[in-house]
């Protein structure tokens, strides 16, 4: 795979960025990203991802768009009503860049699907509203080794951190019961906030440059504009990703 | 003496504010986080179960968790700022 004359010039401001390069845009173009939810999170981390070029985007979400969404949800708009959300976000992604490969996948991620499903994916990004569907894309990122960027919002706030097995904690770890789930009030902007930290996170890693948020939670305060850090450590009796759990 | 709480996602919302400044004089986390509650008894189910912090729950000491220092039974002095952290779900 090589980089053609529409790509150098498709991507020129960011191959410009230092480190970054022409490798670093044929890093971007060989890679495959599972975003798992097309919601608050999953449609600003999609927009960005196209537009920086992944060369392929699998998206799985199983739910169609409501009316409520769309506040915030940006790739959905009110003709998308009832829709399937990974439809309604192909459609537009493939025309904000049809040089890249979209796999809309309208499923329910299950324990037995969720490895089957990240299989062949170079890292895995967390856009779901959940922690029971998060601990089953951590146990997926594990097995097959590979970095999940994690994040989650509530009103003006978002937390994200970046996971690679065997290097930091797991979501376990850091989460290691789920809270209540709950119908959560948020800003719309709050998701776009987090969900371009994650593509920035994303990239970095496929590209190797900057250094990554392993070993910290950042914390985004919306409501006073503060970002705070938690340092984070693995949890030597961690059921997922402890030695003990692993042997 | 003058310890700083400063809450966030729901527990800001059940305290009504992001900061709570305890005046009283506290030896441990624990005796801080008993003097929150009792201002704000809505605050005991979502941070303890069955008499137990909850699992998820974060609290920083002036930016260390307590975690690493003893739990609730960490120290704390004039002048410190705790910080409470639950996880937030949404996506």
């Amino acid at each position: 795979m090589t980089l053609t004359d529409y790509d150098l010039k498709r991507y020129h401001r960011q191959i410009l960025i230092r480190g970054f390069d022409e490798t670093g845009q044929l890093r971007l173009k060989q890679a495959t990203v599972f975003i798992a939810g097309a919601g608050g999170l999953g449609t600003p981390v999609a927009t960005y991802l196209a537009v920086a070029g992944i060369g392929h985007l699998v998206i799985a979400d199983m739910d169609v768009v409501d009316l409520s969404n769309l506040n915030r949800q940006i790739l959905h708009w009110d003709e998308n009503v009832d829709q399937y959300k990974v439809k309604s976000a192909e459609c537009k992604l493939s025309a904000m860049n049809p040089s890249i490969r979209i796999t809309p996948l309208q499923v329910k991620i299950d324990e037995h699907n969720v490895y089957a499903l990240t299989k062949g994916a170079d890292l895995i990004i967390d856009a779901m509203d959940n922690y029971p569907t998060r601990y089953l894309l951590n146990k997926a990122a594990i097995a097959h080794n590979i970095p999940f960027i994690h994040a989650s919002v509530w009103g003006l706030e978002g937390r994200i951190t970046t996971i690679i097995p065997g290097k930091t904690p797991c979501l376990e770890c850091i989460v290691p019961e789920a809270p209540p789930r709950e119908v959560f009030p948020v800003l719309g902007a709050t998701p776009g906030v987090i969900g371009t930290l994650q593509v920035t996170e994303a990239i970095k890693i496929l590209t190797g440059i900057g250094r990554p948020l392993i070993n910290r939670m950042l914390i985004y305060d919306g409501e006073y504009m503060e970002f705070h850090e938690i340092a984070i450590e693995p949890d030597p009796k961690c059921p997922t990703c402890s030695q003990k759990a692993l042997n | 003496m003058s310890i700083k709480v400063i809450l966030f996602a729901n527990y800001r919302e059940i305290v009504g504010s992001k900061e709570v400044e305890i005046n009283s004089p506290l030896s441990t986390v624990q005796e801080v986080v008993n003097e929150l509650t009792g201002k704000f008894p809505a605050l005991i189910p979502f941070l303890y179960h069955e008499g137990e912090l909850k699992r998820y729950v974060n609290i920083l000491v002036n930016g260390v968790t307590i975690k690493d220092t003893g739990g609730l039974i960490t120290p704390v002095s004039d002048g410190n700022e705790i910080k409470v952290f639950p996880p937030v779900s949404g996506g």
